[in-house]
């Protein structure tokens, strides 16, 4: 059996692969696009922006029981919404809301076989509001709502919730230019200004943030929503 | 009779409701929310107050998970666009099981002695069953 990694090409999703295959598990690996090649990793493609990629995707397992799932796929959404595009709306709140519970759905049986956990990261945004993100927060929020009342009616599957800070992806990071642009501050000046709001004073490594959904797909025993955020947002 | 009471050029109402029929993410999730923001963008510059009242049956803790994703989507929005307004327009959102159960509040939001009050949830599901 394996653990599945939706967004296994993104800065979170490959640390999480590594992070697993350290621990000597055996990984599908789902994105857009096939990435690195490792032993103990098999790839899958496609788009999980629909239902219909979901059940896909699921139907590529075959009827492989799955000793975890972590959903680590996601988009930017960041912008003022006076000026935001609706397709950017609609595409945050399919693939950083609704995918989540299309998966949830499509994939129970083969975690209820196998008491493994599904474990979805949304963020610090899903617990308190940013500025100019709010395509974003909705999506986000609206997993954590999802999952604290799936959870509290179905014992079956564990449902767990990272809710990461600030971590140094690219996803990040571009996120930031763009947020530093609205500002008219130079990017560095911009991330001297977002370290000081986070206790800790640094980002995340992306293996951190890997380790922290890592260990909520494999405890036993393990909260529904981790915040994970230096500080900087505590629940 | 919320929206007319209270969607004027200054005090902006979003009323939506939490269906708990409903068992699918596009319905539940993406097509409310995708409202809400549309919603939202709609709403002026000029105005002092923004409220998004949700309209869902159950209490806190006993709604369906579709509900709650509503629910709690719309907060984010509410919160991002709290920051993202502050200064100009004040944001909140009310949650209550019946737009009767929400205009008192949605009316005292657009109080000038709520003017500290933004980004803050007002779930008054609890009380509104206990009084039915």
């Amino acid at each position: 059996m394996a653990i599945l990694v939706t967004g296994a090409g993104g800065g979170i999703g490959a640390a999480i692969v590594s992070e697993l295959l350290d621990a000597g598990r055996d990984v599908i690996a789902q994105d857009l696009r096939i990435g690195d090649d490792a032993p103990g990793v098999h790839w899958i493609t496609g788009d999980l922006s629909n239902a219909e990629g979901v059940a896909a995707l699921a139907s590529s397992l075959g009827n492989e029981s799955l000793d975890a799932v972590i959903i680590a796929h996601g988009i930017d959404a960041s912008g003022a919404i006076d000026g935001l595009d609706v397709t950017i709306i609609d595409r945050s709140l399919r693939i950083n809301g609704a995918s989540v519970i299309w998966l949830y759905e499509a994939l129970r049986d083969r975690l209820s076989r196998t008491g493994g956990a599904f474990v979805a990261i949304s963020s610090q945004a899903g617990l308190v509001g940013e500025p100019k993100l709010s395509a974003y927060c909705a999506a986000k929020f609206a997993v954590v709502g999802w999952a604290k009342a799936t959870s509290a009616v179905s014992r079956d599957v564990p449902i767990r919730i990272l809710c990461p800070g600030c971590t140094e992806t690219e996803l990040l990071l571009g996120g930031q230019r763009i947020r530093a642009e609205q500002r008219g501050v130079t990017f560095e000046r911009h991330m001297s200004d977002l370290m000081a709001q986070i206790p800790v004073g640094r980002l995340a490594e992306p293996r951190q943030t890997a380790a922290a959904a890592v260990y909520l797909a494999t405890a036993d025993n393990a909260p529904t929503v981790l915040a994970a955020t230096g500080g900087q947002v505590l629940y | 009779m919320l929206q007319a009471l209270l969607s004027t050029s200054d005090d902006a109402v979003v009323v939506l409701t939490a269906d708990p029929g409903i068992a699918d993410a596009d319905q539940g999730l993406v097509a409310p929310l995708h409202e809400a923001m549309t919603r939202a963008q709609g709403i002026s510059p000029e105005a002092r107050t923004a409220t998004f009242v949700v309209i869902a049956g159950a209490s806190p803790g006993h709604e369906s998970p579709f509900t709650a994703a509503c629910v709690e989507g719309v907060r984010g929005i509410a919160q991002s666009l709290a920051l993202e307004w502050a200064g100009r327009t004040r944001v909140n959102v009310v949650i209550a099981p019946t737009q009767a159960a929400a205009e008192p509040t949605c009316a005292w939001l657009t109080d000038q002695r709520a003017g500290f009050v933004t980004g803050s949830t007002f779930d008054l599901r609890v009380d509104a069953w206990r009084s039915l």
